[in-house]
């Protein structure tokens, strides 16, 4: 977006006269946006592209999941997006992945496709839905990745669910780092479903761009779908979500916990990236993070990428696939 | 408002002067990308009246005008970690209105021309820095250089050292007149300076700062060295900078 303020014409006059007053208007200043998302039309939620055959299934409590199950193998891996994001944030590790594997990439409730009711937004209510997920799909013990905040609900599972899960893979996961008590009611104040609805275009495009070290090109379509979804029947619903899902975050620590995980786990984090740690709250290196997690999760290995930001599994797919890979044979 | 004009002659004057100019910027914060340009040009237009026997006739015609353009590059993970060069120029006038023309730039007050303040290009006694106490007392005051004009820019290097939290800057400055002051030359000066931030809380600061300038031959002029007979000491600057964003 180029913003160009032209303030066009000001005239002053310096000395006022009464007989021949020169010009002493202010024409006016002229704000002109140029914003290359103008053309961009309302798009229902329904009406998100995905590369993939979407499939719903209805779980027991009449939620419906959305999910892509591609690839042929016993060997199950399904992904967990993280905040405010949708299964497409996979979709450069579910093209490859699922020649080897059989991938599964959700969309939480409340985000992408799945249905929009109201809930909680805690880790244990998502590591709850992934359960009946499984359930629905008679998948007995799964492979679990997610990212981000989808990693913290991840870390749930494993925890409340361990006989279901077989190994973690946690993509610059939500829930090593630690918070205060100040700074989780700071989250808790800071996060309105207001907020989340009106944020402004520049903002939503600097949101996403904050996700990378050097943000690809075809990312862009992560900043398109959000701003065409603002007028989407169920938006308030996804804000909700969003606001819900960070105060489940910070109500719902795990960091105390990882030491009783004891599936092997995966842990890949972009070293550049800004979003962990909170580079307002707690500023400084993602790989002590990172390490700080291979630590306390005792059947742990930790990859940090170079030149790489949050979004990982997208900004560098082949490095995070091929960690997988390794990982999983 | 009222400028004081200088004529050769004590007289009761008007001057009618318009501002037209434009600004614009592309991603001044780096959030947006790796590239950053920022930018304006504005120019003063008009005219001087003098009153003879109740009657204003020209004197002369104004036209200044005054561009800046800075472009900065982001090299690494934070916005702390950039390359930024700033460049700036104003016309300037070398013999007031004895030509019928006056060609400086009119900023109403210092470094208050309409397009902004400018505090943010990195030097601290060249131009004026927003954080030292003799901000108005720069070599270069004010953007017109007393309506002799100039060119001139900076060069500033910043790394980031603890991301998000520490952060260390060098930079370069240099300007000079477009007009030779009476017993002077061009050259205003050129700076080094360098900077150290860190953050040890939120919203908290604690910088260290320090520059250290040499003054050009445009100083050896009594003109604007305050009548001095010998270019005046080289200008340097320590200090210690706390800031606190408390709500």
């Amino acid at each position: 977006m180029v913003d160009v303020l032209v303030s066009s014409l000001i005239i002053v006059e310096l000395k006022m006269r009464k007989t021949k007053l020169y010009i002493s208007i202010f024409l006016a200043s002229i704000l002109i946006a140029c914003s290359p998302y103008g053309n961009l039309t309302k798009m229902e939620f329904e009406e998100l592209q995905y590369p993939f055959e979407v499939n719903k299934v209805e779980l027991e409590d009449g939620r419906k999941i959305a999910y892509v199950d591609e690839g042929n193998s016993n060997e199950v891996i399904i992904f967990v997006h993280g905040l405010g994001s949708y299964l497409r944030a996979w979709e450069k590790n579910i093209s490859e992945l699922k020649k080897e594997f059989r991938v599964i990439a959700i969309d939480l409730p409340g985000y992408g496709k799945s249905s929009k009711e109201l809930h909680p937004g805690t880790p244990e209510f998502y590591s709850d839905v992934i359960a009946q997920f499984m359930d629905a799909l008679e998948i007995d013990k799964a492979n679990i990745a997610g990212h981000s905040m989808g990693g913290q609900a991840a870390i749930a599972l494993s925890l409340k669910y361990p006989d279901r899960v077989k190994r973690i893979i946690l993509a610059a996961p939500a829930g090593i780092e630690e918070f205060t008590e100040g700074q989780k009611e700071w989250f808790r104040e800071v996060m309105t479903v207001q907020g989340v609805k009106l944020t402004p275009v520049h903002q939503l495009r600097a949101n996403v761009y904050a996700n990378f070290y050097n943000m690809p090109d075809d990312a862009e379509f992560m900043i398109t779908d959000r701003i065409a979804l603002r007028e989407a029947e169920k938006f308030d619903n996804y804000c909700y979500t969003v606001v819900q899902s960070v105060k489940g975050m910070v109500d719902q620590p795990v960091v105390h916990l990882l030491p009783k995980i004891t599936q092997p786990t995966l842990i890949v984090f972009g070293e550049n990236d800004n979003l962990i740690p909170n580079p307002y709250l707690n500023p400084g290196f993602t790989a002590d993070i990172g390490r700080k997690g291979n630590e306390l999760i005792q059947n742990s290995e930790l990859v940090i990428i170079p030149e790489c930001g949050h979004f990982l599994q997208f900004e560098k797919p082949e490095v995070f696939n091929e960690a997988v890979r390794n990982f999983l044979r | 408002m009222v400028f004081i004009v200088s004529l050769s002659v004590t007289k009761t004057y008007r001057a009618d002067v318009i501002w037209l100019g434009t600004h614009g910027n592309y991603n001044p914060e780096f959030q947006l990308g790796q590239w950053s340009f920022n930018g304006f040009f504005m120019s003063n237009l008009g005219e001087v009246k003098t009153e003879t026997n109740g009657d204003y006739k020209k004197a002369a015609d104004i036209f200044g005008y005054a561009a800046n353009l800075r472009a900065g590059y982001k090299f690494g993970q934070t916005a702390d970690d950039n390359i930024t060069i700033d460049l700036f120029f104003a016309s300037g006038d070398d013999d007031n209105l004895d030509d019928k023309k006056y060609n400086g730039v009119l900023t109403g007050n210092n470094w208050g021309l309409p397009g902004g303040i400018m505090v943010s290009h990195g030097a601290y006694l060249l131009y004026p820095h927003g954080n030292v106490v003799n901000r108005y007392v720069a070599a270069i005051n004010d953007l017109s250089n007393i309506g002799l004009g100039q060119i001139g820019g900076t060069l500033n290097f910043s790394k980031s050292l603890i991301p998000n939290k520490a952060f260390a800057k060098v930079g370069v400055a240099a300007a000079q007149s477009m007009v030779e002051p009476n017993g002077g030359g061009k050259m205003i000066g050129t700076e080094v300076n360098a900077m150290i931030n860190y953050k040890p809380a939120v919203y908290m600061d604690i910088e260290l700062h320090g520059a250290y300038l040499w003054l050009g031959d445009f100083y050896e002029s009594k003109s604007v060295n305050g009548g001095m007979d010998v270019k005046p000491d080289n200008p340097f600057t320590v200090f210690v900078v706390f800031k606190w964003l408390m709500f």
